[in-house]
Formats: C-alpha cells, structure tokens, sequence
C-alpha cells in the first residue's frame, strides 16, 4: 500500500495547478457556469462583433464628415507609400492588433480614403503585428537555449512578412498588382450583374447594414451638435477606440470558447506537412480573430524545445492568411459603392498575404530565407541581447521613424 | 599441438575472409537498425513532447501576450551586457528551459545549439 504524501509533499503540485493562468470568461466571474456561460459567451462575441461592424461604419461617415469631398486632397502627403507603410507599422504595433488597424483601414477607404494610401498602411500592419510574438520571446531571457528558440520563433514571422512587403510593395507601387487583384474579385462580389456570390454577398451585406444602422445612427446623433471637421474625427477617434475594445474583447472570448477546438486542430496537424500547418495556422487564427494570439502561441511551444523553428514556419504563414478575415467582416459595413471599395481594402489583405505565401514559401529559395534569418539573429541574440534590442527598436520604433522623418524633410 | 593445427591451408583464409565480410555485414545492419531505432525513439519521444505542450493550449494562451514587466527586465538586461555588468547575474542559465521539457536532441544527438535550421 502507499503512504499519503505528507501535506508538505502535496504544496507545490497544490500551487502549481493554483499558479497555472487559466483562461476565464468575464461572465464567470459574474457566477454564470455550464451550458448558461456558454450561451451567454457566445452571445457576447454576436454583439462584439455587431458593435465591431458598427464602429467601421461609424469609421466610413466620420472620414466623409472629416474630410468633406476632400479625402485625396488632404491625404496628398500620404501618397508615399513608405509613409502609408510605416504608419500602419507603426499604428499596429501601438495597439498590438493588425485587425484593429486593416479594420479601420476598411472603414476610411468607405469614407473615401484613396486606396493609394490605404494599401501601404494594410501592408504596413502585417509588418507591424509581428512585434507581439517578439516582445512574448523576450520574456524568455533568462534561459539562454529557450530564448534562442523562442526568439527564432517569433522573428522568422518578422522576416517573412519583411520579405513579402519588399517584394509586393514594389509591384503595387510599379503595376497596382494587389488592387487590381482585389477590384478584379470585389467586382464579382459585389455587382448587380455578379451572379448567385454577388447575390448572397448583397443579401448578407443588406440584412448586416439594417441591423447596424440603428446603433450608428445612434453614435452619429450623440455628437450631431459638434460643428465639422471635428465631428467627424471625433466618430473617427470613438469609433477606433471601440474597434480596439471590441476586437480586445472578442480575442478574450474565443480564447476562452475555442481552446478546446483549438486543442483539436493542433493534434490533428502534427506530423502533417507545411501545408496543414499553414492550414491549421490559418484556421487557429479565425478561431481566436488575432494572428498576435496564434503567433505569440507559438513562442512557448518553440521555446520548450518541443516543436522546431521548421514545424512552427508554416503555422506562423497561416496566421497572417486567417487574420483577414476581420477585415473581410468588416467590410461588410456598408452597401452599394461604399461596400464595393471596403471590400476592395479587404481583398488587399487576403491577395497580398495569400501571394505572399505562394510566393516564398512555394519558392525553395524564399522559402529557406525567413528560418535562415531568424536563425542568425537568435544565434547573435542569445550571445549577446544587445542584438535583440538592436532588431526591436530598430525595426520597429526607429525605421518607422527615420523614413517617415526623412519621406516629410526629403 | 598436432600437425594439423599448424597447418595452414588456403581454403581456411576463404573461409574466414567470408566469415569476416558476414560479420561486417551483419554489424552494418545492426548498426543501421540501432540509429533507425533511435530515430524512431526520438521521433516518438518528440510527438509525445508535443502532445504534452499542446494539451497545455490554455495555459500557453493565457500566457500569449505581451508582460510589459518581462520587456522591461530585458532592457535591463541588455543595460547590464552593455556596461560590462553580465556575468551570469541575471540568472542565466544555459538549460534546455526552466519550465519546459528538456531539448529531446539533447539526450538524442547530444544537442544542437548553436540553433541551425533544422532539414526536416
């Protein structure tokens, strides 16, 4: 027979479950539990993601309210489109959230941005959401191996998504590749003559605006008595503050509701090829609606040593591919021409990022480049953490600044 | 010791040449079967690593995000390395992590930092 451990023996695995971060629904902690938290959690992320698709409508009526009919006159210094890019850079590192940023991109191309300037900045927060999963890796530090793990981890999606914007920045600016892509398909979605996709498209995008129309309207009346401009860029800067909450809020929901799915579609992928990890990726990433999630996942599971820099590759190219669906959601905001260049925004997302992968991963030697990079730097960075703060700062915070300073003075 | 142990006859050195190059063969095929074995093993031993790390899914979500704290202590870190202040005092260590499984290379292949990209 065996003895009880002694009550001392028993504390630390007693501490460790208590220490161990668990994933907890708000409405838990309001005493909700079972098939009622359920319910209640999905009910959350319908009207999250409601209150999402309102404030990228709210996005769209505070530009034109802004800008008048002058859009393009006034957004004349963003025409370069390193200046388009590094805002976007910029804007999704703040906020820790490519959705939050091609969300409200989606919404200002309704309103009238040009789309001259609004690709740039959806190219700009691919780049930009990348910092997430490596900032999670510098938590790593303190173990040498791990963090040289880790870090490859995190900055082969830095590299990848450098290497695509160097090379489809410079096909947009030279033949408007992705646009034309984008309108070529936003043209089929969405005209009169579309056929049965452009038909359900409308429909969906019909019964979406009648629903969202109300709260808008809503939104809308509380700031009518402020004279415009500033009106409309004070729906501008609510309505982002509420795509930022809400896409917060939905990221914690899913989390909490999917991680069981989640579970299940990572035992599935393993031992199944780069495309299942692409897919797996892709598909982890629409379950928790935020590619910094599922890339900052990855972090841990590389670092343990359990899974390699090349198994971890694939997942990481499929999180950019799912997290454009946000935006797609987005889209549909609005109706009639409105919608037509909303969704064009979107498909830039999904064209640039599907292209992207078909394009480096599908070429061995592109394919090779992002692992072999992020390899040399963690090698460098796990010597010496000079070299990781050199690549953070500058890639991040100092080249943004450079070439946006030096675009304005030049 | 009788005459017909001391001789040596050509047929013998045949026959032991033979026997050598059965031996040989055999040990290559032991050998062969020995490093398949233990590329089974270790692929085995990594799948289970895995399962393990994702049935720790939530935990490894809960813990995806950014801890400012964690950032700060890093730059302080590399404040420390670039004054010359390093030497081990922030905890360094150089094992294979403090809260995850050992590198299964480690006990396999003796281990394989500095990290290359790996052919798989």
């Amino acid at each position: 027979m065996t003895a009880m451990p002694s009550v001392e023996a028993r504390r630390p695995a007693v501490q460790a479950a208590e220490e161990t971060p668990r994933l907890i629904s708000p409405f838990e902690r309001l005493g909700f539990s079972g098939r009622a938290l359920d319910v209640i959690n999905w009910l959350a992320v319908v009207a999250a993601v409601y209150v999402l698709i309102t404030a990228v409508n709210v996005i769209g009526s505070g530009f034109k309210a802004a800008t008048g009919d002058q859009a393009e006159t006034l957004f004349a210094f963003a025409t370069n489109p390193l200046i388009g890019l590094m805002i976007g850079v910029a804007a999704t590192a703040l906020t820790q959230s490519s959705s939050t940023t091609t969300s409200v991109t989606v919404g200002l191309v309704a309103g009238g941005l040009p789309l001259q300037v609004a690709i740039p900045i959806i190219l700009g927060a691919n780049i930009g959401t990348t910092l997430t999963n490596t900032l999670v890796s510098l938590g790593m530090v303190r173990d040498k191996e791990q963090f040289r793990r880790g870090f490859a981890a995190a900055t082969v999606h830095d590299f990848f998504n450098l290497i695509a914007v160097l090379i489809f920045l410079p096909l947009e600016m030279a033949f408007g590749l992705l646009e034309r892509i984008a309108t070529f398909f936003a043209g089929h979605a969405s005209d009169s003559d579309g056929g049965l996709f452009a038909a359900v498209f409308g429909g969906i995008g019909d019964v979406v605006k009648a629903a969202t129309t109300p709260l808008a309207d809503g939104i809308q009346y509380t700031v009518s008595w402020i004279p415009d401009p500033v009106r409309g860029i004070v729906m501008i800067v609510v309505a982002v503050a509420l795509i930022l909450m809400v896409i917060n809020f939905i990221g914690r929901m899913l989390k909490v509701l999917m991680v069981g799915k989640a579970k299940a579609v990572f035992h599935a992928a393993m031992g199944r090829g780069p495309i299942t990890g692409i897919g797996s990726g892709a598909l982890m990433t629409v379950m928790v609606q935020s590619s910094s999630t599922s890339t900052a996942l990855m972090v841990p599971l590389a670092g343990s040593g359990a899974f390699t820099l090349r198994q971890v590759y694939p997942f990481t190219i499929g999180a950019n591919i799912g997290t454009t669906v946000t935006a797609l959601i987005s889209a549909f905001a609005f109706t009639g021409v409105e919608a037509h260049y909303a969704l064009i925004a979107a498909l830039v997302h999904l064209s640039f990022n599907v292209l992207a992968t078909l394009v480096i991963f599908g070429l061995p030697f592109l394919r090779e480049l992002p692992p072999r990079g992020a390899t040399w730097l963690a090698n460098l960075a796990a010597e010496k953490k000079i070299y990781a703060a050199v690549w953070v700062l500058g890639v991040f915070v100092a080249l943004p600044l450079v070439l946006i300073f030096g675009t304005v003075i030049f | 010791m009788s005459a017909e142990h001391e001789e040596h006859r050509p047929e013998d050195d045949e026959n032991v040449t033979e026997l050598e190059a059965e031996l040989e063969k055999i040990l290559r095929e032991a050998e062969s079967t020995v490093a398949e074995l233990r590329r089974e093993l270790s692929e085995q031993r990594q799948r289970r690593l895995q399962h393990e790390e994702i049935e720790r899914l939530e935990e490894h979500l809960a813990n995806s995000r950014v801890r400012w704290e964690e950032v700060r202590d890093f730059f302080q870190e590399v404040l420390h390395e670039v004054r010359g202040q390093d030497g081990g005092a922030g905890g360094q260590t150089d094992s294979g992590g403090t809260d995850g499984p050992a590198l299964p290379g480690q006990n396999d292949d003796g281990g394989d930092p500095p990290l290359s990209p790996d052919p798989r």
